[in-house]
């Protein structure tokens, strides 16, 4: 019976978390933006469209197994009224609430605003009233039998070690396996790591000792026991909702604590009620709190040893099946902390055996101690023998690329090891800033980037296709080790190659915009009259083009008046795809060759984003693209053919000599470079370096220079379109790009000496491009670390030591360029 | 099932050990990682980079150029000042470092190709003016001094 009481638990769990998670994702604006209005993932749009459905698998279970709770022989089971009357209520008012939603489906209606929030924590309701009927009906348990004391100090201090040891052999056995094992700081990094999960497991331990001290002063040590074993675990999980999920989707950082405790509190209580029901229908005596707490776990030799073995191997299928789409690592994360607490969980199931000894302060000092004094100790004793390839200099970036390489060390080191010298108001002023938002401003200063009226002559055709994700080294012109994409390699003969763009915004949501804008943008910008900054829509209007558009970022946000023609409304953002969008364009191209007006055409297609190329479903057998990411390299391979079959199709028609074709990206990706995965909130160099192929008409090819190696962003496309057009273009500012092309005997504008700052879209992530783009310095303040790179070496750069030096200058211009950005856009920010 | 033993001594010593020692961990963690080392101050010389210098600053130039070995603005404008000073093959061999890490700087190669020219290495002068050309084509000044 318990088994099926579990299950329906679960069950009820899963569901209400999925819920929740849906609520908070519509309140953040960003998570809002980027996922749910473009329907980003499929899977999420279904269960919001069948939610109401959905709903009563999640119902009938629970209101099952709480009709035995209920039922006639509840009394006999001595089942108190309480829990009686609240199981029947829960029945009822939950059935309504089913039956209301129905008839009314409610999740589809939510939008960014407080009803997200307010229906997130009504998701964790039902978790609460459940985990008080289960506390009812078990408490009885934890106070009626023989009050068996607390947990022993010794067996405390072994379960912590054995959890230690369990986490830092998985870690081992996780790097070999994944091939990740850094080969120059081995040794170090191992050692360092046991540290780092000593001191982890020993800070529990001092917090259960501290637990077991208060409870055992009081007159029922067990109950007391149970009652702060339950309270840490759900300040633990409330923590870790804190700062891995609601950090991750930019939620309000003081909206995110009641948030947190209220569902660590509800995550807790349920699974404490579990454990007490589970007491219940065990022979509870002679089991202390904390063996209650995790009663549902096996404690037979047999089983402890299977549930040893198949953690770590669940917990890794799970990992290897998200790691490549899981936004900023939240699910591994989530997993990784989950098997610690089995894992901590199986341990005192097995450790009854351990043979208590009268406390002593010295079992309860030293370890800890200890543990600090290897942690503290480790990297400077190699710093001093100089033991890693680098030596003295390098061992702070060989543990810090030590801790990159998996995930569970990554997170202790950034909860242990911290990142000095960030100056504490620059941190302040950029994190306020990546707070702040223009949403809701009711005027922008108006930028333009040409006056001149409209110029004479006929205009041409402009393709801009911004391939979400393209990775410049991915492209044979960028990369001679590229043999799968000879179309585009084809077009670059005709084409200017720019070998040093970058894209000053990681990730889609920003860097789009800025595209459009020619010039910076602010969170916040599609609740701002964006026309006004809006270039490329102020030139479609001025010099009359028709747009043909496929793009779930801008076009959301063009003005109304703007006439356009979305090609392929229907398909959501993440199957927009070029091979079938090239087609309809030629469609419409063909079925309005007798309009004068010239097209725009702007296509976004996600063929190579990594939500497609995570799998490796489109590859033929033995299809492979060595030193490659093969489904990457699959994909491009197809967009590539597609690309050249549109390109043929325009000779063919005799609209490819007077045409502007631009190929770019909005930002590149990381596919498992240092073991990771995506953009997210990273502005290392693979994903700000873009492609860059620009083809001018060819009437204006020979009266044009430009200066392919100096640095160019996709902020300078704006002011190019109207240079390219015969506008005259204005220079609205140190903000906003300035044109690629300028007459032969004219200059570039000269940007050696300058210094571009990059952010990210989605958090509080600054990088800053100097020396013509070759050095590169990213400030992560959401994980308070800094990275240099050299991009002169390749493509990828090399990782090089941040010094102090280094940091103080590269902050201290970060912060002049985002006041600038914000004196623009007026903001101001305010704690 | 055996019973475990409660604490022989309950008392409030153990609340002040584990007290204290939470304690030692709010102060010592999180720890300061081991810092890198470097050998001088870099600072001054990343901030003066940003200006173009002054011919008279060549021992500063030279100064900074040895902390920051791969910065090809600052070797140029080394290159630059050697020029002014007269110092040629100075100049010379200080753009061919600035060329070195960065072969895409059309603006030193035009500076190259005319001290290559003073010099009378006229083919090599005409292969840095073409290179120059293919990062930025059509330039008039390149053409010109290609064909003058």
């Amino acid at each position: 019976m318990f088994w099926i009481h579990l299950a329906a638990r679960l069950v009820l769990l899963v569901f209400s978390v999925l819920s929740w998670a849906y609520g908070i994702a519509s309140y953040s604006p960003f998570a809002f933006d980027m996922f749910i209005r473009p329907r980003l993932l499929p899977a999420v749009a279904s269960f919001v469209a069948w939610h109401h459905l959905w709903y009563w698998p999640a119902y009938i279970p629970i209101a099952a197994s709480l009709a035995a709770d209920i039922g006639p022989g509840a009394t006999a089971q001595g089942r108190p009224a309480r829990a009686r009357w609240l199981g029947f209520a829960f029945i009822i008012l939950f059935g309504l609430v089913g039956v209301r939603l129905v008839t009314a489906p409610y999740v589809p209606t939510l939008a960014n605003d407080a009803r997200s929030l307010v229906f997130a924590l009504a998701c964790l309701l039902p978790l609460f009233w459940i985990a008080v009927i289960d506390h009812l009906i078990g408490w009885s348990t934890l106070t009626g039998a023989a009050d068996a004391g607390v947990t022993a100090q010794r067996r405390l201090l072994v379960v912590c070690l054995a959890t230690a040891g369990f986490v830092w052999l998985v870690h081992l056995l996780h790097l070999q396996l994944a091939g990740k094992a850094p080969q120059s700081s081995w040794l170090v990094g191992s050692l360092w790591a046991l540290a780092l999960c000593l001191t982890t497991f020993m800070l529990i331990y001092v917090w259960l000792s501290l637990v077991t001290a208060v409870a055992a002063a009081t007159r029922s040590p067990r109950m007391w026991e149970y009652c702060f074993a339950a309270a840490l675990l759900a300040a633990a999980l409330g923590e870790l909702l804190r700062r891995v999920v609601l950090k991750a989707v930019s939620f309000d950082a003081l909206i995110a604590i009641p948030v947190s405790v209220l569902t660590g509190v509800a995550l807790a209580a349920l699974w404490s009620g579990v454990a007490l029901r589970r007491a219940s229908i065990v022979d509870a005596v002679g089991r202390t709190g904390l063996d209650l707490l995790f009663a549902p776990v096996p404690r037979r030799r047999g089983t402890t040893a299977v549930a040893l073995v198949l953690l770590p191997m669940l917990s890794q299928a799970i990992l290897g099946r998200v790691d490549r789409l899981d936004w900023n690592a939240v699910i591994q994360k989530i997993v990784i902390l989950s098997s610690w607490i089995a894992a901590f969980a199986i341990f005192v199931g097995a450790s009854q055996r351990v043979r208590p000894r009268p406390w002593s302060a010295r079992p309860l000092a030293i370890p800890p101690i200890a543990a600090l004094v290897a942690l503290y100790g480790i990297p400077r004793a190699a710093a001093v023998v100089g033991v890693t390839n680098s030596g003295r200099a390098g061992v702070a970036s060989a543990l810090d690329r030590y801790a990159a390489a998996d995930i569970a060390i990554g997170l202790q080191s950034s909860v242990f090891i911290e990142q000095p010298g960030i100056d504490p108001d620059v941190d302040r002023y950029l994190q306020l800033t990546a707070a702040s938002t223009i949403n809701g401003a009711r005027s922008l200063p108006r930028v333009e980037f040409s006056t001149s009226a409209l110029p004479s002559g006929p205009r041409p055709h402009i393709f801009l296709f911004v391939i979400d994700s393209l990775r410049r080294d991915y492209v044979s012109v960028y990369n001679p080790e590229v043999n799968f994409t000879p179309e585009l390699e084809r077009f670059a003969r005709d084409s200017f190659v720019f070998s040093n763009a970058f894209t000053e915004y990681g990730g889609t949501w920003l860097s789009m915009p800025a595209l459009w804008a020619g010039g910076p943008v602010a969170r916040g910008w599609g609740g701002a009259p964006f026309d006004r900054v809006n270039a490329i829509e102020q030139l479609i209007v001025k010099d009359g083009y028709r747009l043909v558009i496929n793009d779930f970022t801008v076009s959301g946000y063009l003005l109304k008046s703007t006439s356009r023609t979305f090609l392929q409304p229907n398909v959501p953002s993440v199957a927009t795809d070029l091979c079938t969008l090239l087609p309809d364009l030629e469609a419409q191209l063909d079925a309005t060759a007798s309009d004068t007006r010239p097209v725009l055409a702007y296509l976004a297609p996600m063929n190579v984003h990594l939500l497609n190329t995570r799998s490796g479903t489109t590859l033929s057998p033995g299809e492979r693209y060595s030193g490659f990411y093969d489904p990457y390299a699959s994909r491009l391979r197809r967009l590539d053919a597609c690309f050249g079959r549109f390109v043929a199709y325009l000779k063919q028609r005799g609209l490819y000599a007077n045409s502007i074709i631009i190929v770019t990206s909005d930002h590149g990706d990381s596919l498992g470079e240092n073991g990771q995965w995506g953009h997210q909130f990273g502005l290392f160099p693979e994903h700000v370096r873009v492609p860059l192929l620009v083809r001018v008409p060819d009437s204006v090819r020979s009266t044009v220079t430009t200066d392919l190696s100096r640095i160019s962003f996709l902020t300078d496309l704006a002011p190019t379109l109207y240079g390219l057009l015969g506008h005259e273009v204005t220079d609205p500012g140190p903000l906003f790009g300035s044109p690629l092309f300028v007459a032969r005997d004219r200059d570039v504008q000269p940007r050696r000496r300058e210094s571009f700052l990059l952010m990210s879209s989605y958090g509080p992530t600054y990088g800053l491009l100097r020396r013509n783009g070759r050095f590169l310095y990213v400030s992560d303040l959401a994980e308070g670390r800094d990275y240099a790179f050299d991009l002169s070496t390749s493509s990828l750069g090399t990782r090089v030591d941040v010094t102090p030096d280094v940091r103080q200058v590269n902050q201290r211009l970060i912060r002049q360029l985002v006041e600038q950005v914000n004196a623009f856009y007026g903001i101001r920010p305010t704690s | 099932m055996k019973i475990p033993t409660p604490p022989a001594a309950p008392s409030y010593k153990p609340i002040a050990v584990a007290a204290s020692l939470l304690c030692l961990y709010w102060v010592a963690l999180p720890m300061a990682p081991v810092q890198s080392v470097t050998g001088a101050s870099t600072a001054r010389c990343l901030t003066e980079a940003d200006r173009a210098p002054d011919a008279s600053s060549v021992a500063e130039l030279e100064q900074c150029s040895a902390l920051l070995p791969t910065d090809a603005e600052l070797i140029a404008d080394l290159g630059g000042a050697y020029e002014a000073l007269g110092r040629l093959g100075d100049a010379e061999s200080a753009y061919r470092r600035a060329l070195k890490i960065d072969p895409g700087f059309a603006d030193v190669r035009r500076l190259l190709a005319r001290l290559l020219e003073r010099r009378g290495a006229k083919d090599e002068a005409r292969r840095q003016i073409e290179a120059a050309l293919r990062v930025q084509p059509n330039r008039v000044d390149l053409i010109e001094q290609l064909h003058p």
